[in-house]
């Protein structure tokens, strides 16, 4: 079997109604969002800023989505959006890309963060969603088919896909980094 | 199993938490060597995708995340931030300040305009923090200690129904009856009226908060002085310990057992509370250990807020005259202390539910077996607390710990029982 990240338990946790499960929520799933948010954006500064805007709408909006009983893969697909509108602003900003690669960098891990994203990029969108959200999110099957509001059979074809044409993509390219 | 299904189930191998069996699936790859070479690739492609830089969050997030929370929730009700008063702006606002006569005053004015806009409340909600032990009680205050979230509700009628809560307890009244868990599993049921906390009383009845300060600055336990200040009606209350404190030991350790001053902001249209802020006056200094950092009122609340979903394997802190009798009690804060902690020694659950208020054995209780208790001094006691502190040292582990345990006996039964500080 492979796994993939950390072995570890996956949280479940109801949305936060009160400051204490705020808190427990935030203990619980900062570093994960965070890395998460991270492998698209290559900036621990803006992956922070995106994750400590989601906790924020998650807390504020907690009576729409008091019956959420798992407020994990939401979250991760709040980020995921969120990660996703920075980086449409970053693309419409005048700053020069030179910059903006200066500022964002974070060594050689960010470098090459930046490089696979550049190839799920060209992924259609729905198989790459499943492949962050499993690989970079660390979430199982049934917490990402939760995120993306599918089921675990389409999320884990989307996912087979994905690999598959990423494969290709790399071979085109002459092998791996 | 075909290798077409076997390849729509590859997937199935990268879960972190398989749903199916995948005994199967593996047979066929073990001799299946097109689909075996199909599953390497796959697992090739997604080992060079993983990420192997590993970000943590910086170690203030989570508090950068509260203070963003506390600025968006004011920008959002069009409020004026209770700025966090820096201790020396602080004092220059009371330098600044106009005593408060005995009529006629401003803020004689402003209490009766105050009760009036609130006496028509239906709910309020209170977002604070402090600085204690989340799992301490709620009077605790620790000017060392880093922020802790607090959060109270009150819904106004007859009867009023509250909540109040922080990371390590929770406190509700239903109407009828209140109830407070001490996280995980410790319960105890009080009344309409209960013992759990006392200056958080205040907070939940924000109408009468005037009212009460007004008073005690009358009866000289306080000194009010009231301002407007970027439009603001504020309002510094200086508080002094209650109490005896011969014995310093409980001095600045809870709310009102500390040299403080209180702040109050009240909205000059509204004329509601809009803030608060404490100020503990310290050996180190002034501190802030307590401040609103939003309130809502009159919002929905639901029914089931002002219940608590008790654990299954809840045990609770008894009533002192519902407490186990089985045991020879003992007589005098020290007969209790040492009853106490050689209970513990020797895991005796008669003995140490005879002098702890407890339904059962504590689970922490273990983690004391074997204490070899060195000493008990003379008891003593500190401020307005009803009963008494007993020094004690004990050796555990080849550790020593010496601190101050707290007994009581003022009861109706007049049974002494551990209160704290083991």
């Amino acid at each position: 079997m492979e796994k993939i990240g950390a072995a570890t338990a996956e949280p479940v946790l109801p949305w936060p109604q009160s400051m204490a499960e705020f808190d427990a929520l935030i203990e619980a799933t900062q570093h994960r969002l965070i890395q998460f948010a991270f492998c698209r954006l290559h900036s621990a500064a803006d992956a922070e800023d995106v994750v400590q805007d989601v906790f924020v709408r998650a807390y504020r909006h907690r009576e729409r989505y008091r019956k959420v009983d798992n407020a994990v893969p939401f979250l991760f697909r709040m980020v995921a959006n969120r990660a996703t509108d920075l980086l449409r602003k970053r693309r419409h900003a005048a700053a020069p890309l030179e910059d903006l690669a200066a500022e964002q960098r974070t060594g050689d891990g960010a470098d090459r963060q930046r490089w696979i994203e550049t190839l799920l990029g060209r992924l259609p969108a729905r198989q790459a969603e499943a492949i962050r959200l499993r690989i970079y999110g660390e979430l199982s099957f049934d917490a990402v088919a939760r995120s993306v509001g599918c089921s675990v059979p389409t999320v884990k074809s989307r996912f087979r896909y994905g690999i598959q044409k990423l494969r290709k993509l790399l071979e085109c390219q002459g092998g791996d980094r | 199993m075909t290798c077409r299904e076997a390849q729509e189930r590859l997937a199935d191998l990268f879960d972190s938490a398989p749903a199916g069996a995948t005994a199967e699936l593996q047979s066929h790859l073990a001799g299946c060597e097109r689909c075996a070479a199909e599953y390497a690739v796959m697992r090739a492609t997604a080992r060079l995708i993983a990420p192997r830089l590993r970000i943590q969050a910086s170690p203030d997030f989570k508090e950068r995340v509260m203070k963003k929370l506390t600025e968006v929730e004011t920008e959002r009700r069009r409020w004026r931030f209770v700025p966090r008063l820096a201790l020396v702006g602080a004092a220059a606002i009371v330098a600044v300040m106009l005593f408060v006569p005995r009529g006629g005053s401003p803020a004689l004015s402003l209490l009766a305009q105050s009760a009036e806009a609130m006496s028509s409340l239906q709910s309020v909600h209170i977002v604070a923090r402090m600085r204690t032990a989340p799992q301490d009680n709620f009077e605790y205050i620790n000017p060392q200690m880093d922020w802790v979230p607090l959060e109270v509700w009150k819904e106004f009628g007859n009867p009023p129904k509250w909540r109040v809560e922080k990371p390590g307890r929770v406190a509700v009244m239903d109407g009828t009856s209140s109830l407070m868990l001490m996280r995980p599993d410790t319960a105890v049921r009080g009344g309409r009226m209960p013992g759990f906390f006392d200056w958080v009383y205040a907070l939940l009845d924000p109408d009468k908060i005037l009212d009460k300060e007004l008073a005690a600055a009358r009866a000289q336990q306080s000194t009010a002085r009231m301002v407007e200040q970027d439009h603001q009606l504020v309002m510094a209350v200086e508080r002094v310990a209650q109490g005896d404190f011969h014995n310093d030991w409980l001095l600045n350790n809870t709310i009102s057992s500390s040299n403080h001053t209180r702040i109050y902001r009240f909205d000059p249209a509204t004329k509601r509370l809009i803030g608060m802020q404490l100020i503990l006056h310290s050996a180190v200094g002034d501190v802030p250990v307590f401040e609103i950092t939003s309130i809502q009122y009159n919002e929905p609340m639901p029914a089931n807020l002002f219940t608590i979903d008790l654990p299954a394997n809840v045990s609770w802190y008894l009533p002192p005259e519902q407490m186990a009798s089985s045991h020879a009690l003992p007589q005098s804060p020290k007969e209790a202390a040492a009853m106490f902690f050689n209970a513990l020694s020797r895991q005796d659950a008669d003995a140490l539910l005879a002098v702890y208020p407890g339904s059962a054995v504590p689970p922490w209780a273990k983690q004391l077996a074997g204490l070899q208790l060195v000493s008990l001094g003379e008891p003593f006691q500190s401020g307005k607390y009803g009963g008494w502190f007993v020094p004690y040292e004990y050796i555990l582990n080849g550790k020593t710990k010496k601190w101050n345990l707290a007994v009581r006996n003022d009861n109706p039964a007049h049974r002494w029982f551990v209160d704290g500080g083991y």
